[in-house]
């Protein structure tokens, strides 16, 4: 844990949905590396809210990686969420996941 | 049931589980059409000390799509507050409930109403509305229904409850799913026993119920109340969805939720997911929005049920078991809506796109007398046009599913005589009450009064 921070996956998350929310828009939201509710906010008001992660709101963040090869990690914070590719992000998460030598 | 515990995953979770939903004119109102929808399923009126709620951390939906594709234009969404105003007590109540803000009510909801409409930004419409306590018994609730009326809330043009309710659903659960039993035809079943009368499994059982009154301009495309049946603008389609935060987090008894919400339960046509989406797909069909449906349109053309009645009731349904092409019928009813042209007078046609809503035509007005098998008994106000809370959708599904209905596509087929007289058998005149105004659900029995389970009438 001591490889990266909070604040850096928050950063990294924050750059990757301002990157991803235009390609989600252009490809009907269904992108590999998107915002999910930026997906879900072009089919109209069903969808969750419309604003862009907060880097520097409070509140929890969670995170979640199916599948390290693939450097993807899907990032919860609020009622937001983004999957950013990052594999140096994903390798520290997996090196600090890591007890004993072994994922556990 | 019409949507009670009928899938494995909401199943464990009744908070958002949606039982039943509702889309009609209003009687006493026909300028206004009232949505309901309700969710915990079989609440026994005596299931305290921790009396049934809905979830702070379920977000709530009554969704209408207007212009028939199948994603909701309008949608009305509820988020509720919990408190615990005595932290010392493991009381419900620690003395009487005489009014909603009463000290002794130690588990107080309120909830928010946020307005969401396609192209506009979601704007709160109601805040800090009061959800009445449960019915516990005379002593804890005295006068309840003055206790629970007083959480009707009129916000501008829009009326809404939200609260604990009588199930206004009925049916026969256990012979339903003891394979397909129907009343009254137990006896001519693949394993007989004795024709008797239906049972209503719900009977005195609770549910807690959203209840939202809108003025028929708020509802339609262009913004107008329509008078002519066959405008298509006339016609809007109604689903509710329960959401969750897709993340969950526990540390011994704090759960940390976070992220997007994520649909888990949806509820348009009573039955849908029940009778028609086979088990494996369950899930599934929870979790996608409408539009999504017509991967589920094969369940429809061509439903098992109609594919078991010749099968558990031999030569009771001989022309159903003889009908192989896809049900046109079926189609329309659920997922498109009935064209002009079928029905003298009356459509609910949203377009091609194939979608589980309830589909109503707001110009259709509310009927004098009205029939509690809808279109079926030539009540044009009644299911499938929306559903009001006493139509007997069993009855009516059962016999469109034994073919009652395939002659509105195919002239030349002949329902089996069994299609118009098969029954789900539960209704009893008298055993199933309802208001006749706002929110038209009845106030539930206590569950100081209520009786043990078989000694039930």
């Amino acid at each position: 844990m001591s490889h990266w921070s909070r604040r850096d996956v928050l950063r990294a998350s924050a750059g990757a949905a301002a990157v991803a929310v235009p390609i989600a828009a252009l490809s009907g939201g269904v992108a590999g590396a998107s915002s999910g509710p930026s997906a879900e906010s072009a089919n109209g008001p069903e969808a969750g809210g419309l604003e862009q992660l907060d880097a520097e709101a409070s509140g929890p963040v969670m995170f979640m990686v199916r599948d390290a090869a693939s450097g993807t990690v899907t990032i919860l914070h609020g009622e937001h969420q983004v999957v950013v590719k990052d594999r140096k992000l994903v390798a520290q998460v997996m090196r600090a996941a890591k007890v004993n030598g072994r994922v556990r | 049931m019409s949507s009670h515990r009928e899938a494995p995953e909401i199943s464990k979770d009744p908070a958002a589980d949606n039982t039943d939903t509702y889309a009609f004119r209003s009687p006493d109102k026909p300028g206004m059409v009232t949505m309901i929808a309700n969710f915990n399923p079989l609440e026994d009126p005596a299931g305290g000390p921790t009396f049934f709620e809905f979830g702070d951390d379920v977000r709530y939906r009554i969704n209408i799509d207007n212009d028939g594709d199948g994603r909701a234009d309008i949608v009305y969404e509820f988020k509720f507050r919990t408190e615990v105003p005595n932290a010392e007590t493991f009381l419900y109540n620690t003395g009487p409930i005489t009014s909603l803000d009463d000290e002794n009510y130690n588990r107080p909801q309120t909830y928010d109403v946020i307005l969401k409409r396609k192209g506009k930004n979601p704007k709160v419409i109601a805040e800090d509305l009061r959800v009445p306590p449960c019915n516990v018994g005379p002593r804890s609730t005295p006068d309840y229904g003055d206790l629970a009326n007083s959480a009707i809330r009129k916000v501008g043009d829009v009326r809404f409850f939200a609260g604990q309710r009588l199930d206004p659903f009925y049916i026969d659960l256990g012979a339903v799913f003891d394979l397909a039993v129907l009343r009254p035809f137990q006896n001519l079943h693949l394993f007989p026993t004795p024709a008797e009368d239906g049972v209503n499994a719900l009977r005195k059982f609770s549910v807690h119920t959203i209840a939202v009154q809108v003025p028929i301009s708020l509802l339609t495309r262009d913004r107008r109340r329509p008078t002519d049946p066959m405008n298509p603008k006339a016609v809007i389609g109604v689903w509710v969805s329960a959401h969750r935060q897709k993340g969950s987090f526990r540390e011994g008894h704090i759960v940390t939720n976070s992220g997007p919400w994520t649909q888990v339960s949806r509820l348009g046509n009573p039955l849908f997911n029940e009778l028609l989406v086979p088990m494996s797909r369950k899930d599934e069909w929870n979790a996608l929005k409408p539009y999504e449906d017509d991967d589920f349109a094969q369940y429809v053309a061509q439903p098992e049920l109609a594919k078991l009645l010749p099968v558990l009731y031999p030569n009771v349904f001989p022309n159903l078991a003889g009908l192989t092409a896809d049900r046109a019928d079926l189609l329309a009813i659920l997922l498109t809506g009935i064209p002009k042209g079928i029905i003298p007078g009356f459509q609910n046609y949203t377009g091609p796109t194939q979608a589980d809503m309830l589909r109503l035509n707001v110009a259709i007005p509310p009927s004098d007398s009205p029939d509690r098998n809808g279109i079926l008994g030539g009540d044009l106000a009644g299911f499938p046009n929306g559903r009001r809370v006493f139509d007997d959708v069993a009855t009516i599904e059962i016999r469109a599913i034994a073919g009652l209905t395939y002659p509105l596509v195919e002239p030349s087929y002949t329902p089996d005589p069994a299609a118009e007289i098969v029954t789900d058998g539960s209704f009893t005149p008298g055993t199933v009450t309802y208001l006749d105004k706002f929110p038209y659900c009845d106030h539930p029995v206590s569950g100081y009064d209520v009786l043990p389970l078989s000694e039930r009438p």
